[in-house]
């Protein structure tokens, strides 16, 4: 009997172990957010490599100079010139705007080759680069780290798509939920969400490939020049996909709406148009907001169709015939590129990441509550 | 909804019904109904309503009375294949109620009902006494506040309420509930009142409330009341049907049939022997 | 008790017909409503079959094309030109034993052709596969600047029987056929190799002196589910993809479900009413809604780089677990809370543990709930991309990761010949390649993989139309077997509620 309570001892241990491993994974993905974000704003020390020549047996004195916004080339230093101060020289170095050049002197010698000459300056991103930048390029010679392009990116494609799937999604729940016969109901919801089981790889060639080139045609015949990448198409096919999560997770809510309330409301003469209208989505209220949000938040992190047809540059623009960049985009337009570990780069998509898991978890939360909230309503 | 079985002593023969007195609002003529399941929930049902007055239903647990209340305003049409036979003859114009030539929305524009758990609209007080107005297209903001006020007073809630006409309709208590209902289904002017066990969900304070109400509303519209309560309809009925196994029994004024019941059966339930 | 008082006189009449009219004009909005609702559902089941029939049309030649499958002596099918690339000098030959145009008819060829030299203007390209596209046949003044000469013969053979039509055939001779060595591109010279084999195919537009070849992959059984993807798109395949798929579903599934199953269990059978219980809860349904793409950060920073598991199918399979581990947790939960209390009660009632409760009840009554939630968990993770590209498995992968299944049969494939090829012309030691599908332990775990939808991403990138077919058929592929997953679990609630009376 007590080998058995050991067993069941080690056994619940386990199954414990398994529960709780949602929190480890939160913690995961939180910890390794921030474990590349907050080097990426602090002062980072890395060695530069000068790119003019400095030649003779001399000691030459880097000096910083401040540039501001006026950026000439190459990155992190952008000009080096030999300044003759008597019998001193020193290089003069104009840093880009995310460096801070420590003052050192360096000494040359004859025997080491020019290109080795080394001097570290620390490095770091500004909040104020990073919100205040209306430009996100981390692998330019000149790198930005204008997050809010990318907001704007995500924000039009979001709009757009839930121009589309709230009056779909909340049109076809009342439809779903009033006006279907519940057999055919069977049958109809769950063939619907399967337009959410698509792979969203298979939307976003659907949205380049045939969503756009027929927004070109409809545009061209008012004389529009379409982009073959643009938001609007991304946002349109983005759209359908959600369409099933407001749909469904509304008609839950609706039918979650106790029967006494519509047979009150059909009491009354009021047709099923009306009973929805004025008596269900009221009652619904909050589920249906739950919806909405779940979808937003869905929509914010969907990745590969905006990726795919929405194009991968930024570009702080609200246009939706426009070609720009979401967050996720910016995110797989720079792991395409194969950052190096570690480079201030390869912390930025991280940095971003973190801005898009904190705009996410805010919606999911808020649709977690309003959720139980009508679950407990009824 | 099974029913209780047959009391055995008894037999089980329905008393023919007597006519009403005066102006018949709705004659119930050889009414059947099926629900989809197939289950016959009333058999040949012939009752006739009385103009301005308060007839009641009562009898056992799924003896049918609901049922044939709800069948006045055609609620069973909400739910697909469930089947009417027979006829419910409204007065005056002679239309079948239970016809489907006929719109099941005109009939619940025109025969109202309150429910057994009160269930006013998650909005505002004056919205919910509003709503039936609001569905029929009416836009007359001063006749529509005049209806709200007239039909709140009519269901005794003008008093406690006025001051917050704009609170949501939940924040009621359960009397105060009923009585919107109450409020709600007469701002429409309805030719027929269904009541369906309306103070079941009520305490004993709102409960006399209502039933008073109920009293003083057959003024102006003919009412048709469900109760589990026996004294409930001895209280405020005019006319008492007494129901058993989807069958009526026997129908009367209410003081007849209380009093001196034709049927043995209606005196085996009056007397708390079954039921 | 109140006797029945006379009533009152009658109400006023009320207006029935203009009763009717407000009833008539709400229900036109009543019924514009339905119909509008009903619209919207179909067209957005429409749109679900237009991206099927779409995916269906378009990748269609590339699910079905297999050139040169009927293969003859020479490697080729008796409809195309074809023959082996040799070097000769600094030139290239196109050795063609006999350039035979059949299938085309009388009409198809204008008869000033016959007997003069044509000209094949064509491009050479491809890797380890040249691809000749012939463009046209010049006329006279036009055959300087081809690319392959020739005579263009008419030859008529006489009817068998009287009755028969004459046999014509159309010859290109003589072969071998120059190959004007300027026209290659010169980072393909070094990938043409002597002995490669090339082909031509004719298509219908013999008519204007036109052909165009659409696909020159000899001696490849061109089949879409058993090649490797190529830079030629018209021999691409997604064998590595679908093997990749399956891998890693395979690591996946044996993370998320037994991983997902227990955390519901504990957390419907075992876990108290406390603080913790409930920061686990919400912090699940959270974790449901984290975007994809963060999971891809995660494994990046975490599996790929601090624990150093690399770009590999177990990284990509642990992704993809942990992505999905909140939807087999939410399903078991579900399952498990539908069984009810009378059944823990009669375990318990008869002496049995709560593991043994467990173990010879809950598990197996909830065992069809627990499925179906990992059915709709896996075909989540077949279509996820973006996690995937955030670990970097976008890369050309044209080798398959040791099997973990048994042996099977395997020759070697083109790729592996010609990369061969091209190292032992540099060095004759090489080694020759090994046939691929190798039977071993764990060591498919960690190599490197593409799965389907990468695949398809890289495809869709492509600027290239012919890739784009590849694509759609590659979509079809993936959404049928989505599709298929989630019908199989609709399919499974439909049974389980039927069957299921507690």
């Amino acid at each position: 009997m007590s080998g058995q309570r050991v067993k069941e001892f080690f056994i619940e241990g386990f199954l414990f172990i398994a529960g709780a491993s949602s929190i480890l994974i939160t913690l995961g993905i939180v910890f390794v957010l921030l474990y590349e974000t907050i080097p990426f704003f602090a002062w980072q020390s890395r060695a530069l490599h000068l790119p003019e020549a400095v030649a003779g047996h001399t000691t030459v004195s880097a000096v910083l100079v401040r540039a501001g916004d006026e950026v000439v080339q190459g990155t992190p230093i952008l000009e080096a010139a030999i300044v003759e101060d008597g019998a001193r020289k020193s290089v003069q170095l104009v840093a880009s705007q995310f460096t801070r050049i420590n003052e050192i002197n360096v000494k040359v010698g004859d025997s080491i080759a020019r290109d080795t000459l080394v001097i570290s300056a620390d490095e770091r991103v500004r909040f104020t680069d990073f919100f205040g930048d209306r430009l996100w390029a981390p692998v330019f010679d000149i790198p930005r780290f204008g997050i809010w392009s990318l907001i704007t990116g995500t924000l039009v494609t979001t709009a757009v798509a839930l121009m589309v799937a709230v009056p779909a999604g909340t049109i076809s729940a009342i439809w779903l939920s009033e006006y279907c016969n519940p057999a055919l109901r069977e049958w109809i919801k769950p063939t619907l969400e399967l337009l959410a089981a698509v792979p969203t790889v298979v939307y976003g060639y659907f949205a380049l490939l045939v969503v756009t080139p027929l927004l070109q045609r409809l545009f061209g015949l008012v004389g529009y020049d379409l982009d073959g990448f643009n938001m609007l198409s991304a946002g349109l096919v983005m759209g359908i996909m959600i369409i099933p999560y407001i749909a469904s997770l509304s008609e839950d809510a609706m039918r979650a709406v106790p029967m006494q309330m519509r047979e009150g409301s059909y009491a009354m003469g009021a047709t099923r148009f009306q009973t929805a209208v004025r008596v269900l989505i009221p009652a619904a209220l909050s589920g249906m907001t739950a919806a909405y949000i779940l979808a937003i938040s869905r929509a914010v992190g969907e990745t590969m169709i905006v990726a795919l047809a929405a194009g991968l540059q930024s570009k702080f623009t609200l246009d939706p015939t426009e070609s720009a960049a979401t967050i996720s985009a910016a995110i797989v337009q720079a792991v395409m590129g194969d950052l190096p570990h570690e480079s201030t780069a390869y912390r930025a998509v991280f940095a971003a990441g973190l801005g898009l898991m904190i705009i996410t978890l805010f919606f999911n939360i808020a649709g977690h509550m309003l959720r139980k909230r009508y679950r407990e309503a009824y | 909804m099974t029913a209780t079985a047959t009391p055995g002593n008894l037999k089980f023969t329905a008393t023919p019904p007597t006519e009403v007195l005066g102006p018949v609002k709705a004659r119930v003529k050889d009414f059947s109904f099926h629900y989809a399941n197939g289950f016959q929930a009333l058999k040949s049902i012939n009752l006739s309503v009385a103009e301005n007055q308060v007839t009641a239903l009562i009898g056992p647990s799924g003896c049918g009375k609901s049922t044939l209340l709800r069948s006045f305003n055609r609620m069973h049409d909400l739910y697909a294949r469930n089947r009417y036979h027979g006829e419910i003859i409204l007065s005056p114009e002679n239309i079948n109620l239970v016809g489907p030539e006929l719109d099941p929305i005109e009939i619940r524009m025109r025969v109202s009902m309150v429910f057994q758990k009160p269930n006013p609209f998650p909005k505002s007080i004056f919205e919910n006494v509003a709503f039936g107005l609001r569905v029929r297209g009416e836009r007359n903001k001063a006749y529509v506040n005049q209806r709200v006020e007239e039909s709140l007073r009519g269901a005794a809630l003008w008093d406690e309420v006025k001051d917050r006409l704009d609170q949501s309709g939940l924040a009621l208590s359960g009397g105060q509930q009923q009585r919107l209902c109450i409020a709600r289904a007469l701002a429409t002017d309805p030719e027929i009142l269904l009541f369906d066990e309306p103070t079941a969900a009520l305490d004993p304070i709102s409960t006399t409330k209502v039933e008073d109400l109920v009293v003083e509303l057959k003024k102006t519209v003919t009412i048709v009341i469900v109760t589990h309560n026996m004294q409930q309809a001895a209280r405020v009925a005019d006319y008492t049907a007494f129901m058993y196994l989807g069958e009526l029994i026997e129908f009367d004024v209410t003081n007849k049939l209380f009093t001196t019941p034709t049927n043995p059966m209606t005196e085996q339930y009056l007397t708390g022997r079954f039921g | 008790m109140t006797e029945p008082t006379p009533p009152t006189p009658d109400a006023p009449m009320r207006d029935v017909a203009a009763l009717r009219r407000n009833i008539a004009s709400r229900k036109r909005a009543d019924k514009s409503f339905f119909i509008s609702g009903a619209l919207i559902i179909f067209v957005s089941l429409g749109i679900l079959a237009v991206l099927f029939g779409n995916l269906l049309s378009e990748g269609w030649p590339a699910l079905t094309q297999t050139y040169y499958t009927k293969a003859d002596k020479s490697g080729f099918g008796r409809d195309d030109l074809g023959g082996e690339i040799t070097r000769v000098g600094d030139g290239w030959t196109v050795q063609i034993p006999l350039a035979t145009l059949s299938d085309i008819k009388d009409s198809d060829v204008s008869k000033g052709l016959v007997g003069k030299k044509v000209g094949i203007v064509g491009r050479l390209r491809g890797g380890a596969i040249p691809q000749i596209i012939v463009r046209e046949i010049g006329l006279a003044d036009q055959i300087a600047a081809a690319d392959i000469t020739g005579t263009l013969e008419r030859t008529q053979t006489p009817p068998a029987k009287p009755g028969d039509e004459a046999e014509v055939v159309y010859n290109i001779l003589p072969g071998p056929l120059a190959v004007n060595v300027d026209k290659i591109p010169a980072e393909e010279k070094s990938a043409l190799v002597s002995g490669t084999p090339v082909a031509f195919k004719m298509d219908d537009r013999v008519k204007e002196g036109r052909f165009t070849a659409r696909s020159v992959s000899p001696l490849i059984t061109k089949n879409f589910f058993t090649s490797f993807p190529s830079r030629n798109p018209g021999e691409a395949g997604i064998l590595s993809a679908w093997v990749g798929t399956l891998l890693v579903m395979l690591v996946t599934m044996l993370a998320a479900i037994p991983l997902g199953a227990a955390a519901g269990i504990y957390l419907e059978e075992y876990a108290p009413k406390n603080r913790l219980t409930s920061i686990i809860e919400i912090n699940i349904a959270n974790l449901a809604g984290v975007p994809s793409i963060i999971w891809g950060l995660m494994a990046l920073g975490l599996f790929v780089y601090t624990l150093a598991l690399g770009r590999s199918v177990l990284t990509a399979g642990l992704t993809l677990g942990l992505l999905v581990l909140p939807i087999v947790i939410i399903a078991t939960r579900e399952a498990i809370r539908s069984i009810p209390n009378t059944i823990r009660e009669a375990s318990i009632g008869l002496g049995a543990t709560k593991w043994q409760t467990i173990r010879y009840h809950i598990l197996p009554y909830s065992m069809p709930g627990i499925l179906t939630g990992s059915i709709i968990a896996m075909s989540r993770a077949i279509g996820e991309t973006a996690p995937l590209v955030t670990i970097g498995a976008l890369t050309f992968i044209a080798f398959l990761p040791r099997s973990p299944i048994p042996p099977i049969q395997r020759e070697i494939s083109v790729e592996q010949q010609s990369t061969y090829d091209l190292a032992v012309a540099k060095d004759p030691s090489t080694p020759p390649p090994q046939p691929q599908l190798h039977f071993t332990g764990g060591e498919w775990l960690t190599s490197e993989f593409t799965v389907m939808p990468i695949q398809l991403f890289q495809w869709v990138s492509r600027p290239q139309l012919e890739f784009h077919q590849n694509a759609a058929a590659t979509g079809v592929v993936l959404l049928a077997m989505t599709l298929t997953l989630n019908g199989l679990a609709i399919f499974l609630r439909f049974r389980l509620r039927r069957n299921l009376k507690w």
